[in-house]
């Protein structure tokens, strides 16, 4: 038997797995940028048609073969749209200084277009022709240009998007979407990208944004960068809050902080979601002192807390089962440091439900007995130990506050002290003082079980194992000590910040995806 | 009376084959079969198939007896069920590891039968072998005549341009 005998529908099947692509490219990165990966590829369906009559008459017979196009050949997008029959189509389209923007849309198959990703080689400053596209089954939208381009003049507007009813459309995303914003309703949008362009003389707040947001009611996922109009000023009439009920992942980048402590107390956010404000600078100039932020529901159950600062820069990461926060964010002119904001934190979160914590500590923190003192049911304790100054050291500050009446989280159970060369600490770690906290807290009945301590430096632990076997066995119940790779000292992004589902229409580009950024951390 | 829970399917060629009837029942037109028959101790001829092929068809499903309900749950992702379905496995690369005649008969049992996995593992397995191939290397891999006229070839010349004026 050979192939040439099978029956048509099987040929059909063979041949759509053929042309399927992998499953991680199944849809693009966005922004897209064809130079990178081909968006379509139309080279496997068209060599299956070069094989043999058989072949061909079978491929040009099945119209879901021929439904994603690539326009870029006017004859070759000619034959996929006549050959797809009347089915929904997909089109990729890129229009260069030689094709221009209004020409290429008035060109397409509108009605049949379920997907459209323009890669448009400059920024559309006129973007009527996309306010005139009749698009009524338009499913997914996006839209991405070069950065650079002229942004004089340009002020902020509120088009309405395609000339019909976007009741169908599920995601949208643009890069950059200079200063407009679409104002359509979107009864189905589950999914939103838009970036503003940093270069744009006309920053936009987070006022301009609200009204789209509150025309979102389905919006799962959304990402907003570029939001950077630093100063906060009144609006002029009083907003009530959006409501985002079904929101799983909001991703805030590139914003200014002022503007994004006001979109988190301006939005309602279910329980179960995930926020990442990422890329967060201040500018002390006109914002002064970072602000508190917001306490939001999906802080409300997180059980996971993680600190990591110094000096200008900070990382805090929230996380429960089911929600997290995650702020990284910068002074800008270093004039001002995180320490008295992370004092703070027991009024933006409920600290009582955390039950591990992983911090940096280091001889300028003051912060941490105003925060560990509401962390009632901290069982978990990971410490690594930075920088010393003369009169302060690290381990001595932290042993005297957990040594502190009343005593700072009573169920503490597992304290991991982590020491790295790397940040100045080259003697062994002050055995002396840890004894004596730990010996304190199992004479007042709150006996920590297990200590680990860490050290990049096999040599220092070594020398001093049975010094600090000998003084602390008696006070806890399980004392290791281990050697780590400096890396180890890094603190670590989870899995669960790969919210399911967010990449359904477009993957983040690798910039964009949760990463921990700590390049200048002075431990 | 036999074990209720088995039947015996005769092959084109005459060989019978006892099987559990939960194995059967993958085969949609086989499921239908034994709903119509009730209990009887009948067996059920399988006029297309040949015993080298119901052989390998029966492996196939005793080996994915219990893959039904993995297959049956929402897609969350929305992505196309069968899609889902054709996952192919080192164990299904392996079942497949034999010579292209029998390759497309189990395909064509597996279509007769109704046994939409092992339809769907074929196809992709051989999906898998044409992928990134020119048209001449697929020809030559499934021994294909090239029955395109001159004039033809020419039609076919201008549509590769289209690839590669990108």
């Amino acid at each position: 038997m050979s192939i040439n005998t099978l029956p048509h529908e099987l040929f059909s099947i063979i041949f759509k797995y053929a042309t399927e692509p992998e499953r991680e490219a199944l849809v693009p990165i966005f922004p897209i940028c064809v130079d990178d990966d081909p968006v379509v590829d139309t080279v496997p369906v068209l060599h299956l048609t070069h094989v043999c009559r058989l072949w061909r008459a079978v491929a040009l017979g099945d119209p879901t073969l021929w439904t994603r196009v690539d326009s870029r050949h006017p004859a070759q997008m000619e034959a996929f749209i006549e050959r797809s029959q009347n089915l929904p189509v997909s089109l990729f389209v890129r229009a260069g200084p030689e094709s221009d923007f209004a020409d290429v849309l008035s060109s397409l198959p509108a009605t049949r277009l379920c997907r459209l990703d323009m890669e448009l080689e400059t920024i559309p400053r006129d973007i009527a022709p996309l306010t005139h596209l009749h698009a009524p089954n338009l499913e997914c939208l996006t839209i991405s240009s070069e950065e650079e381009g002229s942004f004089g003049g340009v002020l902020p507007y509120w088009p309405q998007l395609l000339s019909t009813k976007v009741i169908n459309l599920k995601a949208l995303a643009v890069h950059p979407a200079m200063s407009w914003i679409p104002s359509n309703h979107f009864p189905a949008l589950t999914h939103l990208h838009l970036s503003f362009a940093p270069e744009q003389p006309v920053s936009l707040c987070v006022y301009d944004i609200l009204p789209l947001l509150s025309n979102t009611p389905q919006l799962e996922f959304a990402h907003i960068a570029g939001v950077m109009y630093s100063s906060m000023h009144e609006h002029p009439s009083v907003i009530p809050p959006v409501a985002l009920p079904r929101l799983r992942s909001l991703v805030c980048s590139g914003w200014a902080h002022v503007q994004v402590v006001k979109l988190l107390a301006l939005v309602h956010l279910p329980d179960r979601c995930w926020v990442r404000l990422e890329d967060i600078p201040i500018d002390p100039s006109s914002d002064g002192y970072p602000q508190p932020i917001p306490q939001i529901a999906p802080l409300s159950h997180t059980t996971h807390l993680e600190v990591a600062s110094c000096e200008d820069h900070l990382l805090l990461v929230s996380e429960g089962e089911h929600s997290g926060f995650w702020i990284e964010s910068h002074i800008d002119d270093g004039s001002a440091t995180w320490d008295s904001w992370i004092a703070e934190l027991p009024a933006m979160m409920p600290l009582s439900n955390i039950t591990s914590l992983h911090i940096n500590i280091h001889h300028e923190h003051t912060c941490w007995p105003a925060v560990l003192r509401h962390m009632s049911q901290l069982t978990d304790f990971d410490v690594l130990v930075g920088s010393s100054a003369p009169g302060h050291d690290p381990v001595d500050m932290l042993c005297e506050l957990l040594s502190e009446e009343p005593l700072p989280a009573p169920a503490l159970s597992r304290l991991r002290l982590h020491l790295v060369e790397s940040i100045g600490r080259t003697g062994a770690p002050p055995v002396y003082t840890i004894a004596e906290m730990l010996a304190h807290r199992a004479r007042v009945g709150h006996r920590v079980h297990h200590l680990h301590i860490l050290s990049n430096v096999p040599s220092h632990l070594a020398e001093h194992l049975d010094g600090l076997s000998r003084r602390l066995s008696p006070y806890v119940d399980v004392f290791e000590t281990l050697t780590s790779q400096p890396a180890s000292s890094e603190f670590k992004v989870r899995d669960v910040w790969n919210v399911a589902g967010a990449e359904r229409y477009w993957r983040t580009d690798y910039v964009d995806r949760p990463c921990y950024n700590l390049p200048s951390m002075k431990w | 009376m036999g074990d209720s829970n088995r039947l015996t399917l005769v092959a084109s060629d005459g060989g019978k084959f006892v099987v559990d009837k939960e194995v059967v029942q993958m085969s949609v037109l086989l499921k239908n079969m034994i709903e119509d028959l009730g209990e009887t101790d009948e067996s059920i001829p399988i006029p297309n198939v040949t015993s080298p092929v119901l052989t390998k068809v029966i492996e196939f499903c005793e080996n994915h007896r219990t893959d039904a309900a993995r297959t049956d749950g929402p897609n969350v992702d929305g992505d196309d069920a069968r899609m889902r379905t054709a996952v192919v496995s080192d164990w299904d690369r392996q079942f497949f590891d034999v010579d292209q005649d029998l390759m497309f008969e189990i395909i064509v049992a597996a279509n007769y039968l109704d046994i939409k996995s092992l339809v769907d593992v074929g196809c992709k397995v051989v999906a898998d072998m044409i992928k990134g191939k020119s048209p001449q290397e697929i020809r030559d891999l499934f021994d294909i005549v090239n029955d395109f006229s001159p004039e033809e070839e020419a039609a076919l010349r201008k549509e590769n341009e289209w690839a590669n004026d990108r």
